[in-house]
């Protein structure tokens, strides 16, 4: 009896042990796609770097978009070749949406971008002609903050989860902000501040801040939806760029750019919950690479 | 240098030691100690009396140890001039007359200070200086100064080594060439100091060691402020092309070299001199930090030889061309008028004013309405600051041409043959093979006398050629139309017609200001990088269009929604001068439609013949504003780069000159 009872047993333990151990293979996958930081990448392998005066040049560039989101309206601009020398069909060549990386397309959208044109003459008794130029790539994206935060419109309090504790008590302080590692954009929410009103009614605010993490620079910032719950929320921005509350355009090239961003609504409860926040923010966003083009006789 | 009258005493006693054992020596054993120090007593007399009558005879009793330097000095001199005469005769007795001049007046004057009159003359000649534009005074002071200080300052310790430079640099015309200093110079000095050596050492008046090294400081120092005050900075810029920034010109040109050497070597030891001495340090220690804009400098002009007469003619040609005032000048005015307070702008205005002066002076206007208008012009041209350029290095093919130097089979001494010919040969590379006019003229002068030659070219009788070959030599005979007989300076000039010199200059367009602001790094650093990429680019040719195109000349970074101004100037690059313009366009304005903004600048983009009568290295040509096409002005980039081309047809000079063809005709010819 003991015998049947031990084996039983320890043929259900292989079971839940062979069950868990296997638990990625049968289970949901995760969807990394929106965590860290990912943004368009250029690369212009067939694009030639030398060429011969008074010929046709032709070649192209590919964009792949490793983001968690579509970029839109994606632009690639050649600056800066001299017209006296290089005169293309077309400096700017457009695409209308390259997805992004999602549970679906798990490498994210890739599309081939090529140029044409003519390589002028030499100016007289020169051999040869250095053209350095930039490759411009602008698009429009969005990036989605979605976190699980606890809420509670009492005292200032901290801890982790839900498990709140009053300031004071134990010698708390105010907790830091929450950092974040980014959203699988170039443009992250870097932080978040939770901040209750006491007295009164329910109300709460959350502070951002947002803050370009890629290697070109934001154009403008616009807010979507913004929710706590099924409770919407109002935000705006705010910063030393900022002219209005709804979007940011920016104008000169920061070494960083960082913006706040400003939440604030109303709670479901005057006790302390667990929810999901969730902003939606849209962004118009460039990148340039430097390229060498040599003009030969 | 000066020997102290203790140090004189000293050398005496050691002269009368080493006598006196001389003489004990040659009285024979000691038998008689009495009788030989009484020989030996007479015998001292006996020796003095001879030096003295030596002396006497030679320098009229001069009183110092050493009189056989004096008489070897003076005829050291003497032969120096009488040499020279034999040699070259002419403009170089002058010299060789200065440098007896000089030995003379070392005789009348050897009892005085000669550091103190050398000082007073130098600083008299130094403030005529400006007025000496003849080539023989300015040799007769020179000399007379060299021979001067080193027969009395250095008390004629370097004499033999100066006189034999005298000769050569005078009468030989004076190599520069390393192979003549291999060769002639360095044993010259040599011979110099073993000379004096070995003289030092029979007159038992000092070692060979000291005679060789006193041979070389009295003679170097009088040898080397000779040479600076004919002008060898002025040859040291301009036909060696030593870059202006190593050499101090201004440190160098505004000293008076011979009055220094003379204050720091007078006998006088009064507050004065002393105080002299301290202004004569502070004047060349704020020469120093003062300093003058280089680039004021810069005739360039080519010769084969670079004797005296190249040295002068430099130095003349630096006068000729714009340069500034002295620099303590400004500040003086500066000073009288009161600016204190403002004394860096007040000189920095004062020696712009000074450069304006000496432009409008270089072109014939002196006086009068027409100056205040020229002064007023320059002045502006100044602020404005002409258009600049820069070699484009990615050119390599380019037009060439230069007179190959001449040969040492050169006629330069010819007998009997008054009509001799004489070649010369210019090589031209023309790799663009441009269609190349060269006009060759050749004369023979004497002074005022000028003899024209007849030109052969290739073999045939003609001074013109037509050529797009790449490499084009052309043998050039030169005979004169008249008779020769005499020293002559051969020149011949070949004027190299419709050379066609292109430049280009990179722009970015961008369509506002703040566009500018967000691009400006990144065209900086791509298109436009470099720091003088902004500036305008042509061959390394003899001329080129230097010109400047956006909301200010000099800026790359052209906003098109505000004004554009072309500014241009021509810039003379070669050893030669730029004779005439025959046409510029701006060819790539007037193709895409880029047009003066006022009817009146309609020959802003495109003009015809300029003659430029002297050589002027940077030429104002044009200003205008320019109305750019909607293609400039609108477009779809955040910005656009594009190189624009212009053209400048001109005729270029080359001159090459060999002095002192010597012709004799002997008489039974």
């Amino acid at each position: 009896m003991n015998s049947k009872l031990i084996l039983s047993a320890l043929i259900l333990s292989s079971l839940l042990f062979l069950g868990c151990g296997t638990g990625n293979q049968i289970g949901p996958e995760v969807d990394d796609s929106k965590i860290g930081v990912k943004e368009l990448a250029l690369s212009s392998d067939t694009f030639p770097q030398a060429v011969f005066a008074n010929s046709q040049i032709q070649g192209t560039f590919t964009l792949k978009n490793n983001a968690g989101y579509d970029a839109e309206n994606v632009q690639i601009k050649l600056l800066g070749l001299d017209r006296n020398y290089v005169e293309l069909l077309s400096e700017t060549e457009s695409i209308n949406i390259l997805p992004g990386r999602s549970l679906f397309s798990k490498e994210g959208g890739e599309e081939i971008i090529a140029f044409r044109g003519t390589v002028k003459n030499l100016a007289k008794g020169a051999d040869q002609n250095t053209q350095r130029y930039l490759v411009l790539v602008t698009y429009s994206s969005k990036v989605e903050f979605s976190p699980t935060v606890c809420v509670d419109s009492g005292l200032y309090l901290v801890g982790s989860g839900c498990n709140f504790k009053e300031i004071g008590a134990g010698g708390k302080k105010r907790p830091t902000p929450e950092t974040f590692s980014g959203q699988g954009a170039p443009v992250a929410f870097n932080n978040l501040e939770i901040i209750p009103y006491t007295g009164t009614e329910s109300e709460i605010e959350l502070r951002m801040k947002v803050a370009d993490r890629g290697r070109g620079q934001i154009k403008l910032l616009r807010l979507g939806r913004s929710a706590l719950g099924s409770i919407p929320l109002q935000c705006e921005f705010h910063g030393k760029n900022v002219e209005r509350p709804e979007g940011v355009i920016f104008n000169e090239k920061a070494s960083s750019q960082e913006v706040d961003i400003v939440c604030s609504g109303k709670l479901e409860s005057g006790v302390a919950y667990k929810t999901a926040l969730f902003i939606e923010l849209f962004y118009d966003y460039e990148f340039t690479e430097n390229r060498n083009l040599e003009i030969r006789r | 240098m000066v020997i102290s009258e203790e140090q004189r005493r000293s050398n005496e006693a050691l002269k009368e030691r080493l006598l006196r054992k001389r003489a004990f020596r040659e009285a024979g054993p000691v038998e008689r100690p009495l009788a030989q120090l009484a020989a030996t007593e007479r015998k001292i007399a006996e020796d003095s009396s001879k030096n003295n009558k030596f002396f006497s005879k030679l320098s009229k009793g001069f009183s110092r140890s050493r009189p056989y330097l004096g008489a070897a000095a003076k005829g050291g001199a003497k032969f120096g001039g009488g040499a020279t005469k034999l040699i070259v005769k002419g403009g170089i007795a002058a010299g060789s007359a200065a440098g007896s001049a000089a030995s003379a007046a070392h005789e009348k004057i050897r009892d005085s200070d000669p550091g103190f009159v050398l000082f007073i003359a130098g600083m008299l000649v130094f403030a005529f200086n400006e007025y000496i534009d003849n080539y023989s005074l300015a040799l007769i002071i020179a000399t007379f100064f060299m021979f001067y200080s080193a027969l009395t300052v250095f008390e004629k310790e370097g004499i033999v080594f100066v006189t034999l430079f005298f000769i050569w640099y005078v009468g030989l015309g004076g190599r520069y060439d390393i192979a003549f200093i291999r060769y002639y110079a360095f044993p010259l000095a040599l011979a110099g100091m073993l000379v004096h050596g070995l003289v030092k050492k029979f007159r038992h008046t000092g070692t060979v060691a000291e005679g060789a090294i006193g041979e070389l400081k009295g003679g170097a120092i009088p040898i080397l402020l000779f040479i600076m005050d004919l002008g060898l900075i002025d040859l040291l810029l301009n036909y060696f092309k030593i870059p202006a920034a190593i050499i101090n010109i201004t440190f160098l040109k505004f000293v008076p070299w011979w009055g220094l050497l003379g204050i720091f070597t007078t006998r006088k030891d009064t507050t004065l001199i002393t105080v002299l001495r301290v202004l004569a340090i502070l004047y060349i220690i704020s020469l120093i930090f003062v300093g003058v804009a280089p680039s004021a400098y810069g005739e360039l002009k080519e010769s084969v030889g670079t004797g005296p007469e190249e040295l002068f003619q430099a130095r003349l040609d630096a006068q000729k061309g714009i340069k500034p005032e002295n620099p303590l000048t400004s500040y003086g005015t500066c000073l009288i008028t009161g600016r204190l307070a403002e004394l860096d702008v007040c000189v920095s205005e004062e020696q712009k004013k000074s450069l304006a002066k000496s432009a409008c002076k270089n072109m014939g206007i002196t006086s009068g309405a027409e100056l205040d208008q020229c002064l007023k012009d320059e002045l502006a041209k100044m602020e404005r600051g002409g258009a600049k350029g820069t070699t484009d290095l990615s050119r390599k093919e380019f037009l060439t041409a230069e007179f190959m130097p001449v040969k040492d089979s050169f006629p330069r001494m010819v007998f009997n043959e008054p009509r001799k010919i004489y070649p010369a040969t210019l090589l031209v590379k023309n790799p663009l093979q441009q269609q190349l006019g060269v006009e060759v003229n050749c004369k023979f002068t004497r002074g005022s006398v000028e003899i024209q030659g007849e030109v052969n070219i290739n073999g045939e009788k003609k001074n013109r050629q037509v050529s797009s070959r790449k490499n084009d030599p052309l043998n050039i005979l030169c005979q004169p139309s008249a008779d020769l007989n005499g020293r002559y300076t051969f020149e011949i000039e070949a004027v190299l017609m419709d050379i066609v010199t292109t430049t280009t200059l990179t722009r970015a367009l961008v369509k506002t200001q703040l566009d500018k602001e967000r691009w400006e790094g990144e065209i900086k650093s791509t298109a436009l990088a470099g720091f003088d990429s902004g500036l305008s680019r042509s061959a390394d040719e003899f001329a080129r269009l230097n010109y400047g195109f956006g909301n200010f000349p000099d800026d790359p970074i052209i906003i098109a929604d505000r004004p554009v101004v072309l500014s241009a100037s021509v810039e003379d690059l070669g050893k030669g001068q730029l004779k005439r313009i025959k046409s510029y366009t701006f060819s790539s304005f007037l193709e895409k439609g880029i047009a003066p903004a006022s009817a009146d600048d309609q020959n802003c983009l495109q003009r015809g013949e300029i003659v430029i009568p002297q050589k002027v290295r940077n030429y104002h040509l044009t200003e205008c504003f320019l109305e750019l096409t909607p293609e400039y002005k609108s477009f779809s980039l955040p910005f656009i780069v594009e190189t624009f081309e212009a053209q400048l047809v001109y005729d270029y000079s080359l001159t090459q000159k060999v002095l002192g063809i010597q012709v004799e005709i002997t008489l039974g010819k």
